[in-house]
């Protein structure tokens, strides 16, 4: 039996444990809290959210399983009348570099329209001749702009030499630009018989995988839809009209996002070229890659080396959905995809498109194009246009083109205003991941509402006039402030005299 | 905490799961000493509770570091206040259901 004393000095024992477990809970929950404040800061800034770099090789960049959301035909692609193949007009960046080929040639902008050189620029202003004013206006904003990037260099430094880089990059001569035939160009990197492959299910695993190995963070495959490829076009073919080679048969798809933290500054701080080189290349190896094992290949890649329209291939192919600032929406990088594929003769298993609400979320968005420094793009409640026989948003590509000729950089032109602001457009971290999986698994809409209402009311965004450079009366305003690996003051020695306006890291 | 560590990084991980350990016998004792009886279903709704809360705060700071300055704070001030009344209303329902109330 236990004595007086004994009992006397477990109690004091136990009453001593208890006291240590209650205050330790305290003091571990409260450790515990400060652990889900760093670690939630430090998940914010980590590059590896950064999707497209890091996990690309594992594929893992491609997180969202589609199967649950697979359709027989793209909900955002609906066709209400006859579809019509685009003209090669209809590529903003055609007419564009045409028109710049007539002002080196000796023609004079602001003559009327109807004496631009180009027959196919001059029909697509014949159809469209309110949209003339606008890319009339892109020049004399082009003026301004060489006028006054010189005076801002010292802000923008940084941004000069980054999109200056990769516009060397992207201006190399991989892949080559076609010279002759596709019937004979495509099958230059062909050295022999092709080799067989087990089935074309076995065909799309191994190309899908060489993707993510070349780069790419997302890929599909889908057959070749004849109507989304222009019609008088064909590289290396000055004369060329509706056919379309018989060995086309199948689209490999891919993108990459372009980098966030610069995307995210644009205007001034971003550009498209990180992606368009990552993504130009990808399509050169992949085709070089295919040749080797004796297949056609036709890689379409950016700037104006496309004969297809990518967005609507990429949605047959289940990367995502259209949106209403007329661009891919995916689910793992939101807007922020730039597209390449391969068209190729082997033998592939299809991807399905899907549905993943995209169209509900656009309707009740609008952030785009309340944020959109041209106003280019609709605010309609419901698509408002119908453009080749199927119904979409209205955007002006004029319009949106004049914007692009204000970016203050001389490489770096372009807006990517409304890629920055979609809510689809976030890292890949924890709570972005986790909202994205959850909104196109609730039938109801409420996640939808509740995550619209919060953006809508929680989160800064500049007013469109801002974006706009400051000769033309903006303060280069971009949803974010910039990286700082992209602020000139951090390392060059220069005198600061601006303010950054856009969304901040809160301390 | 320290995501391009390989050492550091999963250890984080690691201990952040130990004291978890310490987090609930700690409630646990508290729960004895004002005598609350508590079950699987009344730990049950402890233990959400507490994991929304650090996911709240892991969420703001995200936001935070992500340069989403305004959403950090919008979301800590706003979810965070509604969890704290949420938290006070369970305590209230844990104190009314104490076995020897009835």
């Amino acid at each position: 039996m236990k004595d007086d004393a004994q009992i006397g000095d477990e109690a004091t024992t136990n009453s001593s444990r208890r006291n240590f477990l209650k205050l330790g809970g305290i003091a571990a929950a409260t450790a515990t809290v400060g652990a889900g404040a760093g670690a939630g800061f430090v998940l914010g800034r980590d590059p590896d959210a950064n999707i497209g770099w890091g996990r690309t090789e594992a594929g893992k960049d491609m997180y969202f399983n589609r199967e649950a959301f697979e359709v027989d035909f793209p909900p955002t692609m609906e066709v209400v009348g006859k579809i019509e193949r685009p003209e090669w007009g209809d590529y903003l960046f055609n007419r564009a570099f045409s028109l710049v080929k007539s002002i080196k040639g000796g023609w004079v902008p602001s003559e009327d329209w109807t004496q631009i050189p180009d027959l196919r620029v001059r029909e697509y202003y014949a159809k469209y001749p309110k949209r003339w004013e606008e890319m009339l206006l892109s020049f004399s904003e082009k003026v301004k702009h060489d006028n006054n990037i010189e005076k801002h260099r010292d802000r923008f430094a940084l941004a000069w030499a980054y999109s200056g880089a990769y516009s060397k990059g992207l201006h190399a001569d991989f892949p080559p630009e076609p010279t002759e035939h596709p019937d004979v160009d495509d099958f230059k990197w062909v050295q022999r018989e092709p080799k067989e492959f087990k089935s074309p299910k076995h065909a799309s695993k191994l190309i899908k995988q060489m993707a993510f190995k070349f780069g790419m963070s997302l890929v599909g495959i889908t057959k070749l839809d004849s109507n989304f490829v222009f019609k008088n076009m064909m590289r290396g073919m000055p004369e060329w009209g509706d056919e379309i080679p018989k060995h086309w048969k199948n689209v490999i798809v891919f993108g990459v996002p372009m980098n966030w933290d610069p995307m995210y500054a644009a205007v001034g701080y971003s550009t498209s070229y990180d992606a368009y080189y990552r993504a130009k290349m990808a399509s050169g190896l992949m085709a070089a890659y295919l040749g080797e094992l004796g297949y056609a290949a036709r890689p379409q890649f950016p700037g104006n080396s496309y004969e297809v329209i990518m967005p609507p291939l990429a949605m047959l192919a289940g990367l995502g959905e259209s949106t209403r600032n007329g661009i891919l929406m995916t689910p793992e990088v939101g807007p922020n995809i730039r597209l390449a594929a391969v068209i190729t003769d082997l033998d592939l298993e299809h991807d399905k498109p899907i549905d993943l609400n995209m169209k509900h979320f656009c309707e009740s968005c609008k952030i785009c194009a309340d944020a959109c420094p041209s106003g280019s793009i609709s605010k309609a409640d419901k698509p408002d246009d119908v453009v080749r026989g199927i119904r979409k948003y209205a955007f002006n590509q004029d319009g949106c083109w004049r914007f692009w000729n204000q970016g203050p950089t001389p490489s770096g032109l372009g807006c990517r205003v409304c890629i920055a602001v979609c809510p689809y457009t976030r890292k890949n971290n924890w709570i972005h991941a986790l909202v994205k999986q959850a909104e196109p698994r609730d039938p109801t809409g409420v996640t939808r509402n509740a995550l619209l209402a919060m953006q809508h009311n929680f989160f800064y965004y500049p007013d469109a006039e801002s974006y706009h450079p400051e000769w033309s009366g903006g303060n280069f305003a971009s949803y974010h402030q910039p990286p700082e690996w992209m602020r000139s003051e951090e390392y060059l020695k220069v005198e600061k005299t601006w303010e950054y306006d856009g969304n901040w890291e809160g301390f | 905490m320290f995501p391009q560590s390989t050492l550091l990084d999963p250890l984080f991980w690691m201990v952040l799961g130990a004291i978890q350990v310490l987090v609930f016998t700690g409630a646990s004792q508290w729960a004895k000493e004002y005598q609350l009886g508590m079950n699987w279903w009344k730990w049950a709704i402890v233990g959400f509770w507490w994991l929304s809360f650090i996911l709240t705060i892991a969420g703001a700071f995200t936001l935070l570091g992500e340069n989403e300055g305004n959403a950090g704070w919008y979301v800590l001030g706003f979810v965070g206040t509604l969890l704290v009344i949420g938290g006070a209303a369970i305590l209230k329902v844990l104190v009314l259901l104490k076995p020897n109330s009835q």
